[in-house]
């Protein structure tokens, strides 16, 4: 890490680059849900990227670095700390930029730079490592409710297997109905696994990572890493996409080196069963389903088939589709850890989400996500305009 | 007025390697590369080709857009190349071959500089919630500008070019001679100066950028859906 007096000292080179390469052709703005709800440009992408090199030209230029950084007004860097907190850092910017910034993994370095300054995180996020240092997890929930409340009691967990479960924070404590399907679908599949004890199976990192506190990473990916490697385990089954993006993409780093194991999201799993037999789905559903692509599972690490396998294996399905869906998808608005911090955006874009799957017809909405569950529904709560939601494991769950 | 021009180009080229310089040390003294994309292997350069020469990722998202922007930049490319025959004596015979080109860029410049304008000025006044950046407007305009005088240099308001070669040969040998008798050309200078200050660092950095989002592209299958891990 560089000295406080330069804005380089979170951003890798090529972020960097990143910065410089923004052409400010606000191509972006289009598919960004922030601005969908609130058409304020001084939050969007192109915006926060002016903002930064501002700093920059402060702080890095030549004359900065020969005379003496110039003056940053507090307001700027006020204006900035809240556009770049309030993004859901769904990456849609990202995906349709044409100078290609990948902004899914930018905004996140950018956050870790205001954290750095000690401008950020924003509201109760700043409450995350205390409350994950604890209890494991950042809602300062116990440790010996993270499982009890939804896990089957007719399911065992083995002590050691190659084949371990790892629950999450979000779905155990907010999205109960998703965790319970994902380990009735892996029962159902046959093979056994193990899971840590809930005192152990603490926060995989991402909410800090994303709000740009690091401090703890480390030791929470060595301890969760450590965990799964005494229990023999060589396949991670996961089904937050969240956490899947942050043990697929971040884990290495962290970890300092390759994991011992390989990730994979539930869904993959499921539909290895279900196409060689292990799994068979025996009931038939004539529903209209629609799928909704978590950002983190698409554009994050590139899961987008499999979950609609598994949904055409249900006999009696029509899948129906979003006019932005796999890598294009858009934010369910619980992105980025702002869903509590800007309640009322997240709450807009939730509803979105709710508005075209009623319009395009669909008798249930799919989720796989545990954040987008939560706030889904809670977008849901007081809108006129009702679906049926349903986690994709759940129902694989009920109807096997 | 002239020698002020001759002078303000000598501080503008300093100022514009210096910027250049800076820019590729602040790179380097950066940290490494994160490592976004595991893998990438030959389908990544054909994207990049396509990236950088088609502007591929601008027709996935604006075709509009993208029709005067692929213009303004192969155009101006052509009109760069041609240009660099008042660099050098002798010229070397490619540059030469570009002129023909040059001469077509002469028209297709301005007119795609004209729509990219008039498309972003329509779509401010009437598309809910456009943006586009003031830096990027005027950015524009003086390209234009400097198009336009550039045009009317070739129709209308000729100039001694054996003269203007002179000027910027001798200047290139700092030793400067007087400027060239015409204001046209002082204008087109003039435009020509204010465009290299204000150059984007885009220019530089897009084709880096593109590199890593081709190889992500191509990356993004293998991240979880190889046996490995």
């Amino acid at each position: 890490m560089r000295d406080r007096d330069t804005f380089t000292g979170s951003l890798s080179r090529k972020q960097l680059m990143e910065i410089d390469a923004c052409t400010q052709c606000a191509e972006c703005l289009k598919c960004c849900p922030v601005q969908q709800v609130t058409g304020n440009p001084s939050v969007s992408p192109p915006e926060k990227i002016r903002m930064f090199r501002e700093f920059l030209k402060a702080t890095d230029s030549l004359k900065a670095r020969l005379f003496g950084p110039g003056h940053i007004s507090n307001l700027l860097l006020e204006e900035f700390t809240k556009a770049v907190y309030e993004c859901t850092t769904c990456g849609a910017c990202g995906e349709n930029c044409p100078v290609g910034i990948h902004t899914h993994r930018l905004w996140p370095a950018l956050r870790r730079e205001m954290v750095r300054r000690g401008l950020g995180p924003i509201g109760p996020q700043a409450l995350m490592p205390e409350a994950t240092r604890a209890t494991g997890n950042i809602y300062n929930l116990p440790a010996d409710e993270r499982f009890s409340p939804w896990f089957p009691q007719e399911v065992k967990v083995a002590e050691n297997s190659e084949l371990a479960y790892y629950a999450g924070c979000t779905g155990a404590y907010e999205a109960r109905p998703m965790v319970r399907g994902d380990v009735l679908v892996l029962r159902a599949i046959g093979d056994g696994f193990t899971m840590l004890p809930p005192e152990e199976e603490v926060c995989c990192g991402f909410p800090l990572f994303i709000t740009g506190q690091h401090d703890l990473l480390e030791g929470l990916v060595k301890r969760l890493v450590e965990g799964y490697v005494k229990r023999g385990v060589r396949t991670l089954i996961c089904s937050c996409p969240c956490c899947v993006n942050m043990m697929t993409r971040d884990w290495p780093l962290f970890y300092g080196g390759p994991l011992p194991f390989r990730i994979r999201h539930i869904s993959q799993a499921a539909l290895e069963a279900l196409q060689s037999g292990k799994l068979k789905v025996r009931t038939e559903l004539e529903e209209r389903l629609i799928y909704h692509d978590p950002c983190y599972l698409s554009r994050g690490v590139g899961i987008t088939e499999e979950p609609r396998g598994v949904l055409r294996s249900i006999p009696g399905v029509e899948l129906l589709e979003y006019d932005n869906n796999r890598a294009q998808s858009r934010c369910c608005g619980a992105g980025g850890a702002a869903r509590k911090v800007f309640s009322e955006n997240a709450t807009a874009i939730g509803r979105l989400t709710i508005d075209e799957a009623v319009e395009k017809g669909a008798d249930r909405l799919i989720l796989s996500c545990p954040a987008c569950y939560g706030k889904v529904n809670e977008a849901m709560a007081d809108h006129e305009r009702k679906i049926r939601i349903t986690d994709i494991m759940e129902l694989l769950a009920e109807l096997i | 007025m002239t020698n002020a021009l001759t002078a303000a180009a000598y501080i503008v080229v300093a100022l514009f390697f210096l910027k250049v310089i800076w820019r590729f040390f602040l790179w380097h003294e950066a940290g490494d590369a994160e490592q976004t994309a595991r893998r990438g292997t030959h389908v990544f350069v054909a994207l990049w080709f396509l990236d950088v020469l088609l502007l591929r990722r601008l027709i996935a998202t604006n075709v509009l857009l993208w029709i005067g922007e692929w213009v303004f930049h192969a155009s101006l490319v052509l009109v760069f190349f041609s240009h660099l025959r008042f660099f050098f004596h002798p010229a070397p015979e490619f540059f030469t071959l570009a002129v023909p080109l040059g001469k077509v860029a002469a028209y297709t410049l301005p007119a795609s500089l004209a729509y990219i304008l008039i498309f972003r000025l329509v779509a401010l006044a009437f598309v809910r919630g456009y943006f586009t950046s003031t830096y990027n407007m005027l950015l524009t305009a003086a390209l234009l500008l400097s198009s336009l005088t550039g045009y009317l240099l070739r129709h209308g308001y000729r100039t001694d070019l054996i003269r203007v070669k002179e000027y910027i040969l001798r200047g290139l040998a700092f030793s400067p001679i007087g400027f060239p008798d015409s204001a046209m050309f002082a204008a087109h200078f003039a435009l020509a100066l204010v465009v290299v200050s204000a150059v984007p660092t885009h220019i530089f950095s897009a084709p880096l950028t593109l590199i890593d989002a081709g190889r992500r592209e191509e990356g993004i299958g293998e991240l979880m859906h190889n046996d490995e891990g």
